[in-house]
Order: C-alpha cells, then structure tokens, then sequence
C-alpha cells in the first residue's frame, strides 16, 4: 500500500490536482470579472436594460443545478455549433455558476458603502465611472473580501464536479485508480486528504485576513442618528 | 437645450441665482417658493429653525437633491430647470456647476480609504486631470493653511472630528471652486472642535471666496455674513445684513428663533 501510494499513485493524484487548481483559478478569474459587470449592471432598476438580462443572468445561474449547467456547456453547446475542450467547458460553467453568487456579493457591498460617498464624489463633480474606481469600489473591495474568499474555498472543492464532462482533474484521477484497483477505501480518503491539504490552510489564511480588515476598517462606517458621534475626543487608532 | 442658451450671460449676473423653487418630500412640503441671489464675493448665512428647509435649499444647488418646480442657475449654466412643470436636469450643466462649487458636509465624508493628503489630491488628478505632482504640491498647501501639516499622512479614521472637517474643506478648495457650500459644517462636532472649523471658514470669507453658509453658529453668523437669510417653514422669513437682522428684525418669528438660540452668554 505504502509503496503503490507514493510511487504510483500520489504523481498521478498531484497530476489531477494541477487540472483541480487550474480549473479553480480559471473559473474564479471568470467569475471576479463576470461578477462585477453583473453587479454594475443590477445597481440601478431605472437603468432596465441592463438591470433586467443581469437579473435572469443570476436567476438562472442560481435557480438550476450546477452539474447541469456544467453539461450544458459541455454536451449541448456543441449542438449549437460550439464545441469546447473539457477543460474550457468546466471553468465556463463553473466560472459563470460562481459569478452568479459574487454578483450579489458585491452588490451588497457597493449598496453598504455610505450614502455619504456617493454625494460626496457627486459633489466633487467626478462621473460615474470615476466615482466607482476611485471611492465606491475600493471601499466596496473591503467589504466583499471576506465571503468572496469563501467562495473561492467553495469553488476549489466544487470542481471536482469537473470529472463528469471528463477533465482529468482529481477526483476523475482518483475514479480511475479505483477502478484499475479497486482499493476504493485508500484511494478516496487519500483524495479528500489532499482536498483538505489545500482547503484548510486557505480557509485558515481567510479567516486571519477578515479579522485584519475588521480592525483596519473606519469606525464612522455606521450613520449616527443626528446629534453626531463622540469620536473626536478619543485618542487615534493607527 | 443647447449650451449657448444656457450661458446666456451677463456680467452683472449673481453667481448662483436660485428662482421659485418648491419641493415636497412625499406629501410634506419642504421649500415653498424660494428665490435666492448669491454674488461674487458674497457671504450668504442661511439660519433658521430646524426643517425650515435650508439643508434641502443648499443641496438643490449642485443638484444633490432635485426640484419640483422653480430653476437653478450657477455661473450663467441652468442646472436644473422645473419652470414648466417638466423637471429637466442636464449632467453636463451639473457637472459644470459642481466643478465651480465647493460643497462641504455636516458629516465630512472623508473617503476612508485614503489619507488626508491623498482625500485633497485624488479629486483634481481624477476629475480635473492635474498633474500628479501640481496636486501633492497643492493639497499640502492647502492642509498646511487648515493647520494640518503634520498630519497628511493619516487615514480619517485617525483624525478627530473638527480636523476631518478641516481636511474636507481642503479636499474642496483643491478643486478650485468659485464658490464654497457649507451644509451645517460644524453640526457633528463636539463643541471645543467648533472653534477651529469656524477659525478656517472665517478665514476663507476673509479671502473673498463665495461662500454660502447654512449653520446654527448664530455669533460666527454675525461676525462673517455679508448677509443674513432667514428661513421658515420652506421660505425666506427675511433677509438682511447681520446688524438689522439681530438687532430689528421685522418678522416675530425671526425674534423668537433667535432669543430661542442665542444664549445669554452669546448675545
């Protein structure tokens, strides 16, 4: 056991787990960059024409099973005429499936940046899209970090989902070792082992960088009623 | 509406000319018919009591808030027009308008995010394409005035209230205004911190900026307003130079605000 484990099959394992961490990172860039024009677009329901395909966007991304948005992408796009490699479909479906929830990830986080901000950008006569990459954003970044992250843990553990449209990823590494030996016991709790190897420690790196924003965060983020807050006689926090 | 229509201009023209306006939040009204001149160079205190309307009459100025009907002209540019029942708001007029007007907070609005000397410069690098190196230059004179050198390195957070507000008024100035608009600028703050946002403001009237003032600091009002308005259940009560509005006003009302808010000790 010992000898099959580290000679033959922990280099195929760590080969499976090079498609898991690529498919994470491909799909998370997706779903950074698709969430945040998502959440753009659904900040505004006056501005409908963007508001309304944003909304079915994560309606329908929320509303149906991810292992069947991963089949969409992989056996009926080419019936459309768009034939992806395994790897493409996998991060596509679950890059847009991630964007979906980041989407109102941020929008929660742009709407809990103070009204405040917003006047106060408006005021200095900034447009829009200088308001949102200079004020509104970078605040907003703060906020989102934390369940963002989250997500990026969720989405590692979810591509194993990968191996049903065949990426030789590390769960289909591991199918495949079982079924050439049948050691299914081994081979599975070595999988969730190496799973956890990575997850653990992201989850832990997380959690440290939330309590580092928390204390670094701006006391004034809550509006006082009308007689304002105290704060002035306190001393400084650094 | 094309721009040459709106900057039909005279020389004589008020800076900020404010006609008719109304304005009814839900079912209450809040303005009721106000008409309003500001000059180059003027003072202008609003005072009066508590929903009167003169935070809502400040904000309609660079378009934060909007106007049912009436029109706001600034610099010889419309800014809002609702004189025939449409209400028509064009963004670049806006954008025009708040580039010329400084606006200054009751509760600061720092950008939390950056430090004192970045809050001063990011505005005229981003909006008015400074030079990066033009605007550090600036911001540090600017803090410098406001008494603050020592502390254009620290976030908001780090600051205590009145020298947050003195930072705001900095980050405002830096955008080179014509006129500055302070939105009860000393409300927030703990009384022994009034005194040096009021020192800096007084100190920016001195210098001949345009200024209109809304606050409850009834002895600053005295001591800088070219003139006083008095406001009152969504209008202009009355209006006039400090010394006959706290000495004769005509309006019993204005009488009993004011003996309602000046104390003994004040008067």
């Amino acid at each position: 056991m010992t000898l099959d484990l580290t000679k033959e099959w922990l280099p195929r394992l760590l080969e499976g787990m090079k498609y898991t961490v690529a498919i994470t990172i491909g799909a998370f860039i997706l779903a950074l960059l698709l969430g945040l024009v998502i959440a753009v677009m659904r900040l505004d329901r006056r501005r409908w024409y963007l508001y309304v395909p944003a909304t079915i966007y994560v309606e329908v991304l929320r509303g149906t099973p991810l292992i069947l948005q991963l089949f969409f992408a992989y056996f009926a796009l080419p019936a459309m005429g768009i034939q992806l490699s395994p790897l493409t479909a996998a991060i596509l479906g679950l890059g847009a499936n991630t964007s979906a929830y980041l989407s109102e990830i941020f929008r929660g986080a742009i709407r809990t940046v103070d009204q405040g901000q917003w006047e106060a950008s408006a005021a200095l006569a900034m447009d829009w899209p200088t308001m949102m990459r200079s004020v509104i954003l970078p605040q907003a970044m703060r906020i989102a970090l934390p369940p963002t992250g989250n997500y990026a843990v969720s989405l590692f553990k979810d591509s194993a989902l990968a191996s049903t449209v065949s990426v030789a990823e590390l769960l289909f590494t591991g199918q495949v070792i079982g079924s050439e030996t049948f050691r299914y016991m081994e081979i599975y709790a070595l999988i969730g082992l190496l799973y956890l190897a990575v997850s653990y420690p992201t989850s832990l790196l997380l959690r440290r960088l939330e309590t580092h924003l928390e204390l670094s965060r701006p006391r004034s983020r809550k509006k006082p009623s009308v007689p304002a807050p105290v704060e002035a006689e306190k001393e400084p926090v650094s | 509406m094309t721009t040459t229509e709106q900057r039909a201009k005279a020389t004589s023209q008020p800076l900020i000319r404010v006609e008719g306006i109304h304005r009814t939040f839900g079912e209450i009204p809040v303005l009721r018919g106000v008409d309003l001149d500001v000059t180059e160079g003027e003072v202008a205190v609003v005072i009066g009591p508590s929903g009167s309307g003169k935070t809502t009459l400040i904000r309609m100025i660079n378009a934060l808030e909007t106007i049912d009907s009436g029109r706001i002209t600034v610099d010889g540019t419309i800014i809002q027009d609702a004189t025939n029942g449409r209400h028509r708001m064009n963004a670049k007029a806006v954008r025009l308008a708040r580039l010329e007007l400084g606006m200054v907070f009751q509760r600061f609005n720092l950008f939390p995010h950056l430090t004192a000397l970045e809050n001063v410069m990011m505005p005229p690098v981003r909006v008015r394409k400074v030079p990066k190196d033009e605007a550090r230059e600036r911001a540090l004179r600017l803090l410098t005035r406001m008494g603050l050198a020592d502390r254009v390195n620290n976030r908001p957070h780090e600051l205590s209230g009145g020298q947050q507000q003195r930072v705001a008024i900095a980050r405002a100035l830096a955008m080179e205004p014509k006129a500055m608009l302070f939105d009860e600028a000393t409300s927030a703050l703990d009384p022994e911190l009034v005194g040096e946002v009021l020192k800096v403001m007084r100190d920016l009237a001195e210098s001949g900026m345009t200024m209109i003032i809304v606050t409850h600091e009834m002895r600053f009002a005295a001591q800088v307003a070219d003139r006083i308005i008095v406001m009152d259940q969504g209008r202009i009560l009355e209006q006039g130079t400090p010394e006959v509005i706290f000495n004769k006003p005509s309006h019993a009302r204005t009488e009993e605000f004011l003996r309602a808010v000046i104390s003994p000790a004040e008067a």
